[in-house]
């Protein structure tokens, strides 16, 4: 089936969807798993078979109801083999997309390095960072652009359904009641491989358990620039699968299959164990949403080293782009901005001049504390003080710091929505 | 297809063991042990906009969902032919308790009239016929004109003939109060249930 919308991956910058192929530890989960179910299915339906193989020679199928049962249990036996085979084909169909995800991921590591490395140079240009910029962007946006054509070629198929003619009152009786559903846990197993006795309804009673959640916690786009195109203008088999039908109207009719809003229970309900997974899930709309052009939103720019001529001391590039217009150089330890054209080489121009990138800049967070390397000594007397956290631990940790903390102050700026900044 | 009902209630027994096995000691402590499948978000590829990932995802949520209302319902077929293959042992055990019991009834009525029988088992109803018993009612009537030729006095009893539909619980066995005797020779007695 076609995918309900189709990004704009021109709304992804390098560092975006550098963080979007990042390895998730528990997206193969489902592949053992999948592959045990279908081993286990594949093994009860063998022993059942040899359960009614023995049978038949001391109960004549020429009786009725010996006819019936052999009927009832071979069908069953043949349902258990071809779910088998689909949990088998399930866990082989997640390991192809997984693949294309790492493939992808191999693609943009090394632009995302030079990306990283570029700004490094002392004597590199807005000019030739904004050059490499776009040709890395590109890079990046290919390989995305890759896997989701060698993705959109897949497809995980369900099992067929099984619908004995005979079935317990009870077991229809329990669907779809969803006050059945089992608070999440944890999604490892505090209690490791220790056999943990479950209550029979989780796994038995059809309805106890709704569809796993679609994890939905994408890189965030750039600011004023929309994340998708049409599903329809995009794609040649849309018309097959709805055709016009715009990419939230699917979406939205996804989410209604689904009930999102209480697979990840409250973090603060003890019931639950405190999921720590992945945080948002999908309630509805069309795709990734467009991130908002508002003062200080996160722009694509790139980082700027402790020797650049251009930010001497560190600082970043602004990359051109809506709400910051030509873009600029922004100076760490000032936390001033130079809009471009910006000199080629040589100091930061501090100023308020007007423009898309000031407004931009009104709303950067404002520095917190003073700058390394200027402490100012409170003494009762005699002269100002003369040992500087440099002077303790050395130029070469003073340097260290410097940078980590150049590294920590991009990371804030330009990927907020990381825990952590680039390394 | 010709009927015949040809069963070891025993091997009925073990078939629902097994099936019982099967279920509590191979599928729910497997299922057990990979619950995380039927529980966890599907995740490969969520921090990625991907509307073909979204989709894969979706699929994937869709394929477990389906495999999990299925094995709600093969967990339950398993369930209902260990109770209804049971409940067949039970119904064929207690047909041919019905069985003896019939011929048991029989066996009491015809004691002492007719050569080579057995009394009865002391189980049965009602004190056991000895050789002194008192002769027959005299009201007991010969067979008549018509009736088929009687066997000697020396042969077995015909078989009796059982035809019973192996669902059917039957009926107990109806015996007539007066049976019509003679001397040396009685008709095979003919049982027919359901």
């Amino acid at each position: 089936m076609a995918a309900p919308w189709q990004v704009n991956w021109q709304a992804y910058d390098v560092p975006r969807i550098a963080e979007a192929v990042q390895p998730d530890p528990h997206e193969r989960d489902i592949i053992p798993a999948a592959t045990a179910v279908g081993d286990l299915l594949a093994h009860a339906a063998d022993l059942l078979l040899r359960a009614v193989g023995k049978l038949e020679k001391s109960w004549s199928d020429k009786s009725d109801a010996a006819a019936e049962t052999y009927a009832i249990a071979r069908a069953l036996a043949a349902s258990l083999k071809g779910d088998s085979e689909t949990y088998h084909q399930l866990a082989a169909d997640v390991g192809r997309v997984v693949d294309q995800i790492d493939l992808a991921r191999r693609d943009v590591e090394p632009v995302l390095q030079d990306w990283l490395l570029l700004g490094q140079s002392a004597t590199a240009t807005t000019t030739s960072l904004t050059t490499a910029a776009q040709e890395l962007n590109r890079r990046a946006r290919g390989a995305m652009g890759r896997m989701d054509k060698a993705v959109s070629q897949m497809q995980v198929n369900r099992p067929t359904a099984y619908s004995p003619k005979i079935l317990p009152v009870s077991v229809e009786s329990d669907h779809g009641r969803k006050d059945d559903r089992p608070r999440r846990e944890p999604r490892t197993d505090p209690e490791g491989s220790r056999h943990v006795p479950l209550p029979r309804a989780v796994i038995v009673a059809a309805g106890a358990v709704l569809a796993p959640a679609v994890g939905w916690a994408p890189t965030p786009g750039l600011p004023g620039v929309s994340t998708t195109v049409s599903s329809s203008a995009y794609s040649p088999s849309a018309a097959s699968s709805g055709g016009n039908r715009s990419a939230a109207e699917v979406l939205n009719e996804r989410a209604s299959a689904h009930v999102y809003d209480h697979a990840y229970a409250s973090a603060d309900d003890s019931s639950s164990g405190g999921y720590d997974g992945p945080g948002p899930t999908l309630t509805g709309g069309g795709g990734p949403p467009m991130t908002p052009m508002t003062p200080g939103a996160p722009v694509s720019m790139m980082p700027l080293g402790m020797n650049s001529g251009m930010a001497p001391g560190g600082g970043a590039l602004v990359l051109p782009g809506p709400g910051v217009g030509g873009g600029g150089v922004l100076r760490k330890a000032t936390m001033s901005w130079s809009a471009t054209p910006a000199p080629q080489t040589g100091t930061v121009i501090d100023g308020t001049r007007g423009g898309q990138l000031a407004d931009w800049a009104a709303g950067l967070p404002k520095p917190t504390a003073q700058p390394v390397g200027t402490p100012t000594w409170q003494v009762a007397r005699g002269g100002p003080g003369v040992i500087g956290p440099g002077s303790v631990l050395g130029p070469g940790a003073r340097q260290a710091e410097d940078e980590r903390s150049l590294k920590k102050w991009y990371a804030e700026l330009a990927t907020p929505w990381r825990e952590s900044g680039p390394s | 297809m010709d009927r015949e009902i040809r069963v070891d209630p025993a091997a009925l027994r073990d078939f629902t063991k097994d099936l019982t096995s099967i279920l509590n000691d191979v599928l729910q402590p497997g299922l057990e042990r990979q619950k995380y499948l039927f529980t966890d978000p599907v995740t490969f590829g969520e921090h990625n906009p991907s509307g073909e990932l979204f989709q894969r995802r979706t699929e994937t949520s869709d394929a477990i969902l389906a495999g999990h209302e299925n094995l709600s319902k093969q967990i339950a077929s398993f369930q209902f032919l260990i109770e209804a293959v049971g409940k067949i042992a039970d119904g064929y055990q207690s047909a041919d308790a019905l069985s003896e019991g019939a011929l048991q009834t029989v066996l009491q009525r015809t004691a002492g009239v007719v050569p080579g029988i057995n009394t009865p088992a002391a189980a049965s109803t009602g004190p056991a016929p000895s050789a002194d018993s008192p002769p027959p009612p005299a009201d007991v009537t010969p067979p008549a004109a018509g009736d088929p030729p009687t066997p000697s006095a020396g042969d077995p009893p015909a078989d009796p003939v059982v035809t019973q539909d192996p669902v059917v619980e039957p009926e107990p066995v109806s015996v007539p109060e007066s049976v019509p005797l003679d001397n040396d020779s009685m008709e095979p007695v003919k049982v027919v249930e359901g």
